[in-house]
């Protein structure tokens, strides 16, 4: 060694360190905010910086990409004043090129390349002060750049240089030591396997010394890497420490969870940074960078608040709108029922018909021809009314119903309308008034034709008439209705065949459908509920309730008197009841009397009908007659359609209704969580992409590649339950008609009993059948397909729910009801057994079970268990006639949209 | 490429003509969302049947349609069906090829500024890649024809289907750079429903554009190619009209199309703002309010066309979204048609801040248009005002959706020039406000 001793005697080096001992270590991570990574080390006085840029898309030429893992791009320079003397060049010398060289070799070996296929990351190093060691300071740094931008390796590298002097290993040499002529070796170790990534030698040695060399060097970059580690540790506590976690509880449990990997790494004495850690570090870093985390906008601010106060709020809302509806109940939150129409409000009319008696004589009569006949005494009508001095028509029409209907014992439907029409003397005969009376097969009703064709030979004698009055006796109640009001209208929407009308009236504006089912009546029952929970308009019920009032007979409605002490519990439970039984009938979609069909046509009408339960009172005949006739009268001095009062109400009781205003907010309260969880869903599922992106990272242009992603993934994973769902609802709707036959051929089943299994077992079916059916076409299912599912079912169950509610309050409440918690907690975390019970428990079906339930308790008629399953098996029979005979739209809603739809959230409950 | 565009061809002829034979078509033929009193199949067909009587069809005020509508009727009645498939097929490929063509454009541009180092460093990640923009023309085609507005108009035989024809013919003309073919088919929209008028200010920007001639009113070469343009465009518009003329020897079809369509005489509820307005409105104050409403049609080509004359296929976008929204007759086929080009912005997406809450405004809309009209019209328990809340409500959201990508396309050139990190003067994050 001339002139300088690199040992001394003492065996301390020149700058006084021991052989084996390293140079102070410092440095910084993430020195840069524009760059992805970017670290500052010195080692001793020599100084370096790194920045990395990437995984990003190959620049420049597209021939250098890789289609198996990521280019990687080194360039090392020197600063100018980095050493003693200026430099000349300070990149692109032979030295230069070399060391990026080395470098780029040093890194394919340690970067898991193969996670960023068609990508290229670039390492930029730059020595500021060059004092020995310059390749180990450059991939400390490098290491710990790479590590900031959040890329994964396999380890960190570290690297060291080592000399040997007077068979001494020297460790970490400085530039004085280098250039003393010794010989000098750079190694890069990955340090957790001891695998070597890098190592060069400048000049001769013993082969016997180059262990020794070689295991010194090790042991200085372990010890590097134990410097490195706690940098990296260092950097993360203050970041971490400096993280604001946002509000909301959906973004907070992401947010959370990654901060708890990142600590439980932190923290941890585990050594190294592993590939699942280093993107959630990519994704923190990015994060923090976009302003996510710290955005003031009052926007996120909104969103927050509802993410993070999401479940309580839909709680709130779900217990406030039963609440609110169970209140519509009670007395001082309704308000008055009142006349609106002025036509009928403030003109007197007096009521004289007296001739109950004789009505009586006639319905004996017509009840002996009809019993001779055995089914409508057409001649002996057509007689009767010609007789009264009406215009008298028959119509006759026939109906094959799909299957047998086992309550009414009918199948193949033949028989005759008789109607007379009284013509107007007064009045351009433009308009109709209609009063109906059912010709039944048993002995009910007589009374009413009867009383409708006393009240035709009374009303012949007035003079008064401005409007027709047609006197209607319909044979078959709804389906001989059904035939008339098509034949009057000319239009034949469920292809029942009939023979036209001859005769006809003006255009109807009202009618009145009589049914007085016993002998004795004592109270005047008003039926209101049509198809499809059509109302008519209120200002009829006021009509029929003034008049009441007006002759003092007793009137009710749902079968339920009136009551005053609303106060009281029994009072209010009374009310409670009464609008129960108003919903449950206006939900299933059935007209509940021969009205019910008018309302189709635009024209308002109600049921009246006798019930015989209050002993203590008798309505005569006479004074029924009267109430009709103050009815009629009242509706003759209509001059338009009645528009004025409500179409959407609720009664409580006969004198109190709920306005589509004050019952509206128990709904809206309901779809307000199908909404709350949309707004959840949307900034989950925002954040979702977000995770995404960091697990993907696939060298992508973010924004961009993500959407196309997202959709892709969220069409296919969406696209194929839905069409199955649907599919399954097509199949509930038309094979239980369709396959009846086959059924019954091969089951020792009735007709009927095989429509209502078969819908039962196709309904049932369905629930195994469409699981997963995703996987099929996009593979796995991944955490956002389900989510991005869900988001479709909430939306689609809010407009189907929104779009019933408008056209059928009852229906959509009462499917609100069930529904919507369904929708609310359904993901596919939660317990599955259990949740499956839920799920079936309030699925489309079940609720229907419970209206059964529910409705003979209110109808204070409570049923076993058995007696409640058979009268669940005619109700769904029935809803299947209704809708073929009559086209009541609730069969095909329930199966088509309503049961599809749930599905979809079955389907959540099961995604794998 | 091709053969996924046949497939999707396929699909969507197999959707519509199986509608053709269903039940469905006579429903949707009514519905007023779908036709409008100025391209309902029915007065085509009455217009035909008093032509054949050799009456005047636009005696009355039954038939709305131009002269040519109603002549390539004469001669297709029988074939009617396939003439709407057939339009709605030559709409989806023009619109295919022409945007196939925009995006190659896009790209080369993208590509000299990258080279020209002209975008921001930070900005790396909007640029956009050609793996993305690949399926874009495909995604165009399938956006309209199997949205479910094209399909019902197509079905109901409105006759929007033919103007879309031929407005997406004038894109792919004027995309393609014949400015012949452009001014011709850019004629025939305006003389078919007058609005795409507007178009030509796009159509001259990006023709120009394409010609390397400067937007400059000092330039001779501007004025030569905007009056040579205009000549054209004129010049064939007049050719029609006199065809027309030639075909009916009377002027009748002018105030019967035009008029009908300046005056808004027919208030039928549609999907559009006019109608409930006009109705509710004293009769004095109508012809002030016509002016007002129509000039806000024509109006906002001025601003539009200073703030995007870069831009001029954005511009097209814009335009023709704002003609069917604020037009007199709108249907759904008309938004079918600026619906299309929504795949083309798709590197929109991460600017856009409305458009979840716009997707569900609008379909919760559609699903509520028959819903209330059942109210209306046939269960007489609603009223008007309930349908044109829905229509305000769909109106809003369109513009909504409008504006939203108005603002995206405006925040990325501004990125494109000033780095997606903005920073403030103190060093803090900046946000873009919108003012």
């Amino acid at each position: 060694m001339a002139g300088l001793e690199l040992l001394s005697d003492q065996g301390y080096r020149l700058d006084g360190r021991k052989p084996s001992e390293l140079r102070k270590v410092q440095a910084r991570m993430g020195v840069f905010a524009q760059a992805d990574g970017s670290a500052y080390i010195e080692q001793g006085n020599t100084k370096a910086l790194a920045v990395v840029y990437g995984p990003h898309e190959v620049r420049g030429s597209r021939s250098k990409t890789l289609h198996d893992r990521a280019v990687i791009n080194c360039q090392y320079s020197m600063a100018t004043f980095s050493t003693a003397e200026r430099k000349r060049r300070p990149h692109g010398d032979r030295k230069s090129s070399e060391m990026s060289l080395h470098l780029k070799q040093t890194f394919e070996a340690a970067v898991l390349t193969q996670l960023y296929p068609r990508s290229q990351i670039d390492i930029y190093v730059k020595i500021l002060q060059s004092d020995g060691g310059n390749y180990s300071a450059c991939v400390n740094a490098a290491t710990l750049a790479v590590i900031d931008a959040g890329i994964p390796m396999r380890d960190y590298v570290c690297a060291c240089s080592a000399g040997f002097v007077e068979d001494t290993p020297l460790a970490d040499l400085s530039h004085v030591e280098e250039s003393g002529g010794g010989t000098s070796l750079a190694l890069a170790l990955l340090p957790r396997g001891g695998q070597i990534a890098l190592l060069q030698m400048d000049a001769r040695l013993h082969q016997d010394h180059l262990d020794t060399l070689i295991e010194a060097a090790m042991t200085a970059c372990k010890g590097l890497s134990d410097v490195l580690d706690s940098v990296v540790r260092q950097h993360l506590q203050e970041w971490v420490r400096g993280v604001t976690v946002p509000a909301g509880n959906q973004e907070q449990e992401h947010w959370l969870h990654l901060l708890h990997l990142l600590q439980s790494w932190v923290f941890s004495a585990s050594p190294c940074i592993s590939v699942e850690k280093a993107p959630a570090l990519h994704l923190l870093r990015k994060a923090s960078e976009m302003g996510l985390l710290s955005d003031p906008n009052r926007r996120r601010a909104l969103t927050n608040l509802l993410t993070r106060l999401n479940t309580p709020l839909c709680v709130v809302c779900y217990l406030a709108g039963v609440a609110w509806f169970m209140g519509l109940a009670f007395e001082p939150f309704t308000l008055r029922t009142y006349m609106s129409e002025n036509a009928m409000g403030s003109t007197m009319v007096e009521e004289k018909f007296g001739s109950g008696e004789r009505a009586l004589a006639t319905a004996r009569e017509f009840a002996a021809h009809k019993k001779k006949a055995e089914g409508m005494p057409v001649d002996w009508l057509v007689k009767a009314m010609q007789s009264r001095g009406l215009e008298v028509f028959t119509q006759s029409f026939s109906r094959t119903l799909p299957f047998p209907d086992e309550n009414k014992e009918r199948y193949m439907v033949r028989g005759t309308n008789v109607y007379g029409i009284l013509r107007a003397p007064r009045g351009p005969r433009t308009e109709s008034l209609v009063l109906s009376a059912p010709c039944s097969p048993d002995n009910n009703n007589n009374q009413a034709v009867g009383l409708l064709l006393g009240l035709a030979q009374y009303f012949r004698g007035q003079i008064y008439w401005a409007k027709d009055i047609i006197f209607l006796v319909n044979e078959h109640d709804l389906i001989g209705m059904q035939a008339w009001l098509e034949g009057y209208h000319h239009t034949n929407t469920t292809g029942m065949s009939w023979t036209p009308l001859h005769g006809r009236a003006g255009s109807i504006q009202a009618a009145l459908c009589l049914e007085l089912s016993t002998d004795v009546v004592t109270s005047l029952d008003l039926v209101l509920e049509g198809l499809n929970g059509q109302l008519p308009n209120l200002d009829l019920a006021n009509l029929f309730y003034a008049f009441c009032q007006k002759i003092g007979v007793l009137c009710t409605i749902q079968g339920k008197l009136q009551r005053n002490d609303w106060d009281s519990s029994s009072g209010y439970n009374h009310a409670v009841q009464t609008m129960l039984l108003m919903v449950l009938k206006q939900a299933s979609g059935r007209p509940w009397g021969d009205h019910g069909l008018f309302l189709r046509y635009h024209i308002e009408a109600v049921s009246i009908r006798g019930i015989n339960s209050f002993r203590q009172y008798k309505t005569d005949a006479t004074t029924i007659g009267k109430l009709l006739e103050g009815m009629f009268r009242k509706l003759n001095n209509l001059l338009e359609r009645l528009h004025q009062s409500y179409f959407f109400y609720l009664l409580p009781s006969l004198s109190r209704f709920v306005s589509i205003g004050y019952y509206m907010p128990a709904f809206g309260l309901l779809t307000l969580i199908l909404l709350l969880r949309v707004s959840s869903k949307k900034s989950v599922h925002a954040l979702d992409l977000w995770v995404q992106l960091g697990t993907l990272s696939t060298g992508m242009e973010d924004g961009l590649a993500e959407g196309e992603q997202a959709s892709s993934t969220g069409v296919l994973s969406v696209l194929t339950p839905l069409v199955i769902s649907h599919l399954t609802g097509m199949a509930l709707y038309m094979l239980p008609v369709l396959s009846q036959e086959t059924a019954v051929e091969h089951f020792p089943v009735s007709e009927t009993e095989a429509v209502v299994l078969t819908a039962i077992a196709i309904y049932t079916a369905g629930l195994a059948l469409p699981h997963n059916t995703h996987r099929v076409l996009s593979g796995e299912g991944t955490e956002q397909g389900w989510r991005v599912l869900k988001l479709v079912a909430v939306l689609y169950m809010a407009v189907l729910l929104g779009c019933t509610a408008l056209i059928n309050f009852s229906l959509g409440f009462i499917l609100a009801l069930t529904l919507v918690p369904v929708a609310a907690f359904v993901t596919p975390h939660v317990p599955r057994v259990l949740s499956a019970c839920v799920m079936v428990a309030l699925s489309p079906g079940f609720t229907l079970l419970y209206c059964v339930f529910i409705y003979q308790e209110l109808q204070e008629a409570p049923v076993s268990l058995l007696e409640g399953w058979n009268i669940y098996l005619s109700v769904i029979s029935q809803g299947i006639l209704d809708h073929s005979l009559y086209g009541s739209l609730v069969y095909p809603l329930l199966s088509l949209f309503v049961y599809p739809c749930w599905l979809l959230l079955w389907n959540i409950l099961f995604w794998k | 490429m091709a053969a996924p565009l046949t497939l999707v061809l396929i699909v969507a002829v197999t959707i519509r003509a199986v509608l053709f034979n269903s039940s469905l078509a006579e429903l949707i033929t009514e519905r007023v969302e779908v036709v409008s009193p100025l391209n309902a199949w029915k007065r085509v067909v009455e217009g035909l049947a008093l032509l054949d009587l050799g009456v005047s069809p636009y005696s009355g005020d039954v038939f709305h349609e131009t002269p040519l509508i109603i002549y390539l009727f004469h001669f297709v009645i029988d074939y009617a069906d396939i003439v709407f498939m057939i339009a709605d097929g030559i709409t989806a490929v023009a619109l295919y090829l022409a945007i196939q063509d925009y995006n190659k454009g896009v790209f080369r541009k993208q590509k000299y500024a990258l080279e020209a180092d002209r975008y921001p460093h930070d900005c790396l990640e909007l640029i956009r890649t050609p793996k993305e923009m690949y399926y874009i023309p495909l995604k165009v085609a399938l956006f309209y024809l199997l949205n479910p507005f094209t399909i019902l108009s197509c079905v109901a035989k409105s006759t929007c289907g033919l103007n879309n024809a031929v407005i997406a013919l004038f894109i792919l003309s004027t995309i393609k750079g014949s400015a012949l073919l452009s001014a011709i088919f850019l004629a025939l929209a305006t003389y078919q429903s007058v609005y795409p008028l507007t178009l030509c200010v796009p159509a001259l920007l990006f023709l120009l554009q394409r010609l390397y001639i400067p937007v400059n009113v000092r330039w001779a070469s501007f004025w030569l190619f905007t009056v040579q343009y205009a000549v054209m465009f004129l010049g064939s518009l007049a050719v029609i009209v006199c065809l027309s003329f030639f075909l009916l020897s009377s002027w009748d079809f002018i105030p019967s199309v035009y008029g009908f369509i300046l005056s808004v005489p027919d208030l039928t509820p549609n999907i559009g703002l006019f109608w409930y307005f006009f109705a509710e409105m004293f009769e004095h104050f109508r012809p002030f309010f016509i002016c007002v409403f129509q000039i806000n049609v024509f109006f906002y080509t001025i601003p539009l066309s200073i703030k995007l004359k870069e831009h001029p296929v954005f511009l097209i976008f814009m335009q023709i979204a704002i003609i069917s929204i604020f037009k007199s007759y709108p249907t759904v086929g008309d938004i079918a048609l600026y619906m299309a080009f929504l795949p083309v912005w798709n590197h929109l997406y991460r600017f856009l801040r409305n458009i979840f809450l716009v997707s569900c405004v609008l379909l919760a809309c559609s699903a509520l248009f028959p819903v209330l009209w059942h109210l209306w019209i046939y269960a007489g328990s609603a009223n008007s005002n309930f349908y044109y809340a829905i229509t305000l409500l769909f109106n809003v959201g369109q513009i909504l959706l409008v504006s939203d990508y108005f603002y995206a396309y405006l925040r990325r050139e501004h990125h494109l020039t000033h780095g997606l990190y903005l920073k403030r003067k103190d060093g803090s994050e900046a946000t873009l406000v919108l003012k």
